[in-house]
This record gives structure tokens, C-alpha cells and sequence, in this order.
């Protein structure tokens, strides 16, 4: 054996390598198995999915491409954060500052903004795709409600986001959106009930999310630490949720998955209780229901 | 029509308009797909078997890694071409 070979036979044999690579990387059925379950990310996914499961045609993607969205917008946004500071005095010159002489700066930029776009957009359709296939239906019907949370997180995301350039555009889209919060019913200064309950311009919802009575470097403040800390944490949060929620509820659904469920449970009843017999150890009250007669009793 | 287009065509609206496509483009595709079903359950007397399974090793992952290749080329491709708005 050559002086390589032998190199290569300690390397692979040893501790250290074992430690790291748990296993070996040869095409078997155990090692696919395990090149899911002993890995800390694609472990989130099952050893095995049915065939429709890798079909465009059927999922979409969208979810998966929603959650890379989110993952890049995590990127782009921590390096934005290293040129950017929230107040009234720098956040625009900063924003000029990315535009003309941060190197990459202005595709940073770009990348952050259109990604944000892309993710609303993808979530939406992900949504879709999700109503058009029944997969709101037991038992994913809690994973609906948790992917709505998610949804309205997108959106809220997006509105503290568009604050942040402290630019024109930024500074009027969301004074037409927290005006539009002052009209709200009993907790907005101008919706119904409000004088009732005692809201005034200066106490009510509005002001709460602006930290006064125009959009101003409180708001700008808050949306910041809102958009950057408070909101992906709890984003985070109800993301892990709902892939939990995925794994628990039987993986991707499937076609009249309900119909063929049950038929497979029933099957598998009937052969434990046919083994069972067979070893002489099923009593009355291990046999299986009756198969339904004609008339249904 | 020309002021529409202008409109249309800012950098911010881009994928107003680009979502609109993509809505209806998915819910034609999303019917066409029911139909295919209605039409597979029809064939198979109102029952459907249950599905045959792969493994995710390599077959899911080689799908979301070919999928994730394709959303960046896009995202950086977008972010090259046009420019986020500053007013």
C-alpha cells in the first residue's frame, strides 16, 4: 500500500473522523436514511415522503421558497445594519451613504427590498396552494391558523420595514397606514366609540405604535427595533411551530388522503388481530369493528 | 396608456404587477391540477390508492437545492437591473 493509501486508511479510521462523520457516504438505504435523521437541518424533514411530494405541479414550493426568502432578507438585513442608524438625523444620509459609496451597497439594497417583496408575494401564493389542495382540513387545521399569525407577521414586517429609508416614500405610506388605525373602532382618536372610552389623539392606537402624534424619530425608532428585533424572534417562533405542526400532522398532505387513511388503518388493525389470533392470544375485545352491511348499521 | 405604463413600470410596482401574473397563472395551473385528480378518481371508482413513498435523501433535497439556486439567480439578477427607490 502506498504511503497515501495508508494516510488515507488512519485518517478515515480514526476518532477524530468518526466523531465528525458519522457515517459513510456509499449509496445505501441506511445511509439516505441517516444523511436525514443525524443532520441538526434536514432532519426537519421525514426519512421518506410520498411520490407527489417532490412534484412543482403539486406543492409549489412556495412555503420552502417563503422560508429562503426569509433567510436571505436575515442576511441582507444584518449587513443594511452594520451601515444604518434609526434616527432622524442619519437614516436617510445613511441610506445615500449605501446608494453612492458603501461597496455593493445599493445591490444590498436591492436584494433586501425585492426579497421582502418576493417573500409577501410568496407567501400569499403558498397560502393558496394550501386552500387548493385541502390541506387546511384535519388534522392540519391549527397549522392553518398558525400560517395565518405567520402572514400577518409578513405583512407587519414589511409596513416597519418600508419606514426605515426615512425617505418621501417611506415617511407618507405610513402616515396614510397609521391614519388609518386612528379610525379604528373604540381604540382609535376618530373611530366609533372612542370619546366613550376616553381616546384621545394623544393615547390611543395610533399613538402607541407611533410614540407620538406624527411619524416622527420615535416612530422611526420603534419601527426599527420592531422590524429588526421583536418581529423575527416572534416570526422565528411561529415558524418553528408550523414545521412542527407539518411533521406532526402526517407531512405533506396527500389526494383524498382522508379516504385511503382510513382504509390503511383499518388493514393494518385487521392483521394485528389476525397475528394475535394466530398466537391464541386475542380476546372478545381485541376483535376489529364489523365491516359496514349495505344498509350502513 | 403611456402614463400607465410609467406607472407600472416604477421599480416598486414591479411586483404588484409581476404578483397579479403570478396569481392568476397559479390559479389556472391549481385548477388543471384538480381536474387531472377528478379525472384519476373517476378511473379509479371514487377511491384513490395511497401514494408510493421516495426518500428525501436525494430527492427532495436535490429539488430544494435546484430551487434555491434559481430563487438567487433571480433575486440577484432583480437586484442588478433595478434599482430600489429612494425619494
Amino acid at each position: 500500500m502506498s504511503l497515501i493509501d495508508n494516510l488515507k486508511k488512519q485518517v478515515l479510521k480514526s476518532q477524530v473522523w468518526k466523531s465528525i462523520f458519522r457515517h459513510d457516504y456509499k449509496d445505501t438505504q441506511r445511509n439516505r436514511f441517516l444523511q436525514i435523521l443525524d443532520n441538526v437541518f434536514l432532519h426537519l424533514h421525514p426519512t421518506r415522503i410520498p411520490r407527489h411530494a417532490v412534484h412543482y405541479g403539486y406543492t409549489w414550493g412556495m412555503g420552502g421558497i417563503t422560508f429562503f426568502l426569509f433567510l436571505v432578507l436575515t442576511v441582507t438585513g444584518v449587513v443594511l445594519m452594520f451601515y444604518y442608524r434609526p434616527t432622524a438625523e442619519y437614516a436617510y444620509a445613511d441610506m445615500l451613504y449605501l446608494k453612492h459609496d458603501v461597496p455593493f451597497g445599493m445591490f444590498i439594497r436591492n436584494m433586501h427590498r425585492w426579497a421582502a417583496h418576493a417573500m409577501v408575494i410568496t407567501t400569499w401564493l403558498h397560502m393558496l396552494r394550501v386552500f387548493m389542495t385541502g390541506s387546511y382540513k384535519p388534522p392540519r387545521e391549527f397549522n392553518w391558523v398558525v400560517g395565518v399569525l405567520l402572514l400577518v407577521l409578513t405583512l407587519i414586517l414589511s409596513v416597519t420595514g418600508y419606514l426605515l429609508p426615512w425617505d418621501q416614500l417611506a415617511i407618507w405610506a405610513v402616515t396614510v397606514g397609521t391614519n388609518m388605525a386612528r379610525a379604528t373602532p373604540l381604540v382609535g382618536s376618530e373611530g366609533p366609540f372612542a370619546t366613550m372610552l376616553g381616546f384621545r389623539p394623544d393615547n390611543d392606537v395610533r399613538f402607541m405604535l407611533l410614540g407620538g402624534t406624527i411619524v416622527g424619530p420615535p416612530a422611526l425608532l420603534r419601527f426599527y427595533v420592531l422590524h429588526c428585533i421583536f418581529l423575527p424572534i416572534v416570526a422565528s417562533v411561529f415558524m418553528a411551530v408550523h414545521f412542527w405542526r407539518i411533521r406532526k400532522d402526517g407531512n405533506i398532505s396527500s389526494p383524498m388522503e382522508s379516504e385511503w387513511k382510513a382504509v390503511q388503518t383499518a388493514g393494518i388493525a385487521r392483521q394485528k388481530f389476525a397475528a394475535a389470533r394466530a398466537k391464541g392470544t386475542a380476546g372478545a375485545e381485541e376483535k376489529p369493528a364489523p365491516a359496514p352491511t349495505a344498509d350502513g348499521s | 396608456m403611456e402614463n400607465i405604463l410609467k406607472i407600472l413600470g416604477k421599480p416598486d410596482n414591479i411586483p404588484i404587477v409581476i404578483a397579479m401574473a403570478l396569481v392568476v397563472f397559479y390559479i389556472i395551473w391549481g385548477y388543471k391540477q384538480a381536474r387531472a385528480n377528478d379525472r384519476r378518481l373517476r378511473a379509479n371508482g371514487g377511491k384513490l390508492p395511497p401514494p408510493d413513498k421516495l426518500s428525501v435523501w436525494p430527492f427532495l433535497v436535490r429539488t430544494e437545492f435546484i430551487g434555491a439556486i434559481v430563487v438567487m439567480l433571480i433575486l440577484t439578477i432583480w437586484s442588478i437591473v433595478l434599482d430600489a427607490p429612494l425619494e
